[in-house]
């Protein structure tokens, strides 16, 4: 089989309860930086939706680059870690522990975080805490609601009949999102403001940004534009929620306008895949660029393999 | 527990192995049988979740992808019917080798039943139990993709027109009823079956979660009585 990459799942974490497969380049080949750690999207396992992250694994390293892709805690294979964290602590946790073994294991000090959705909030979440992190590829991140956003939403609801009876009856997001904004308008008493929880999520994901920027990590977000489902509704949608952060400068954005969440389509993957391993191959390295040969590497990370082409636990 | 690769170097197949945990006077072991594509996705967590009940009473679990699936290696388009079934049959050898099992079940979920069951006919002395979870009707084995538009997906072409879809679909089911092991369990949990849907092999209708659809309601929820309801029956 001529590949231009191999595989090795490992058990690794504080327990060795957590579970990843680690894609490397074929031995000829010299490894580059960054290496890649891929997120679990939501509960979805290692392998990501329509296997997405393992075509992007396998093809970012036939280019050079160390890829890891692992289960959180509690999803696909990992065990749950029986602590007192709560979810948002747990994944912070787990993925310290990734880097630290791809540290330890293959020398790596230099790594991208790749998420979608709940992935992506994760790794905003935690690269701004963590040197060992140079940059994020966001797809599909939380991005708050916007003026324009609501006439784009509402616009695109407005000719089904369901969504009329559902205004009509005072069901449904939108209704309850417009009587909310009209009560905070003329002044009544919001008693549970939906808004509220809004604004916080807002404040929060305002404030990763700055610290993402302020610690000069390279930014790549991706939208898609597929069907209405709540989400964000236009390109710009991004600055004009985070008005006080300068990311039209600062990120590099792509807006995928035929995509859906999960890249369900083979030509929008196929896109996404492109967008990604350029950005990353045009990565800057600020460190040592001289690159470590395979063979070295993988001296250094396994020294004595298991029997069994894998490990155990 | 661990997980590693195995098969050939030209077919690297990717597996779970889960010991059992209970002592039983005999060795026991199931290989358990995904489904693909976003059907394994969303069903990974209820196969893991078998995986650790059937290691609690005693079996030895082997859960793996097909090549071209999953963390196997090969491209996506790359797998193929026939080529599965072969791949199943590498897995029957690897679970054997590791738990010292003569014989072993086979636990198969939407085309793992499917797969199980062409695989089981052509082995009829090695399977002991056979399960089959909600096996492909021969329209949903045409398909070129599951759930996808054909244009949105990377299958391989020749998947349509396999012989697996005229012999091994759930309606030609009955008629294979021989080749079968005696000890096969039809399961069904979306909807009872017509009174003489699967001839004289048994099957059981468990009212519960579709594991295999990620639907927004009840995303990650775990068919307990249909999990519970195969450890019983292959106990």
């Amino acid at each position: 089989m001529t590949v231009g990459f191999s595989e090795l799942a490992v058990h690794f974490g504080r327990s060795a309860s957590l579970v990843g497969i680690l894609t490397r380049p074929s031995s000829e080949l010299p490894i580059r930086r960054p290496a890649v750690v891929i997120l679990n999207t939501g509960i979805a396992h290692r392998t990501g939706h329509h296997r997405m992250y393992v075509k992007m694994a396998r093809a970012l390293a036939s280019l050079g680059h160390l890829v890891f892709r692992f289960d959180f805690s509690g999803i696909g294979d990992s065990v749950s870690r029986g602590d007192d964290l709560n979810p948002i602590e747990a994944h912070q946790a787990d993925l310290a522990e990734a880097l630290d073994w791809l540290a330890t294991s293959c020398d790596v000090n230099e790594a991208v975080l790749i998420g979608l959705c709940a992935g992506a909030e994760i790794a905003l979440r935690y690269g701004h805490s963590d040197k060992r992190v140079a940059g994020l590829v966001l797809l599909d991140p939380t991005i708050p609601p916007t003026a324009r956003f609501y006439a784009h939403y509402i616009g695109g609801r407005i000719t089904q009949l369901r969504s009329w009876w559902s205004f009509v009856s005072g069901r449904g997001r939108i209704f309850e999102e417009l009587s909310e904004r009209a009560r905070m308008a003329f002044g009544a008493a919001a008693p549970q403001p939906v808004s509220a929880a809004d604004h916080r999520i807002r404040n929060e994901l305002e404030q990763l940004y700055l610290k993402s920027l302020d610690r000069n990590l390279k930014v790549l977000i991706v939208l898609t534009g597929g069907p209405l489902d709540g989400r964000q509704s236009y390109r710009e949608q991004l600055f004009d929620a985070f008005p006080n952060v300068p990311l039209r400068d600062r990120v590099s954005l792509e807006y995928f306008r035929e995509a859906d969440h999960t890249f369900t389509s083979e030509r929008e993957r196929a896109r996404l895949q492109e967008l990604v391993l350029g950005w990353i191959t045009a990565f800057p390295t600020s460190r040592d660029p001289s690159p470590i040969s395979g063979s070295d590497a993988e001296r250094k990370a396994f020294g004595e393999r298991p029997g069994r082409d894998g490990a155990s636990l | 527990m661990t997980s590693f690769h195995f098969g050939s170097r030209q077919r690297r197949l990717f597996g779970y192995y889960e010991p059992a945990l209970a002592n039983s006077s005999r060795v026991r072991a199931v290989l358990l049988c995904h489904p693909i594509d976003n059907e394994q996705v969303f069903a990974y967590r209820t196969m893991r979740q078998l995986a650790a009940r059937l290691v609690r009473v005693g079996f030895h679990v082997l859960r793996f992808d097909y090549f071209g699936t999953g963390d196997s290696y090969g491209d996506t388009g790359e797998g193929d019917f026939a080529s599965w079934c072969e791949d199943i049959e590498t897995a029957i050898e690897e679970l054997k080798d590791i738990s010292g099992a003569t014989t072993v079940n086979l636990a198969g979920l939407r085309l793992g039943a499917n797969l199980s069951a062409r695989v089981a006919a052509h082995r009829p002395k090695e399977i002991s139990k056979l399960i089959l979870w909600e096996p492909l009707a021969a329209e949903e084995l045409s398909a070129s993709g599951f759930g996808c538009p054909a244009p949105q997906t990377d299958r391989n072409p020749r998947l349509i027109g396999s012989d697996i879809v005229e012999g091994f679909a759930r309606g030609a089911l009955p008629s294979k009823a021989a080749l079968l092991p005696p000890s096969t369990l039809v399961l069904l949990t979306t909807k009872p079956p017509s009174p003489t849907e699967f001839g004289s092999l048994a099957v059981e209708y468990v009212a519960d979660a579709s594991a295999w659809i990620e639907e927004r309601l009840d995303t990650g929820s775990i068919p307990t009585g249909t999990l519970q309801r195969i450890v019983d029956w292959l106990q």
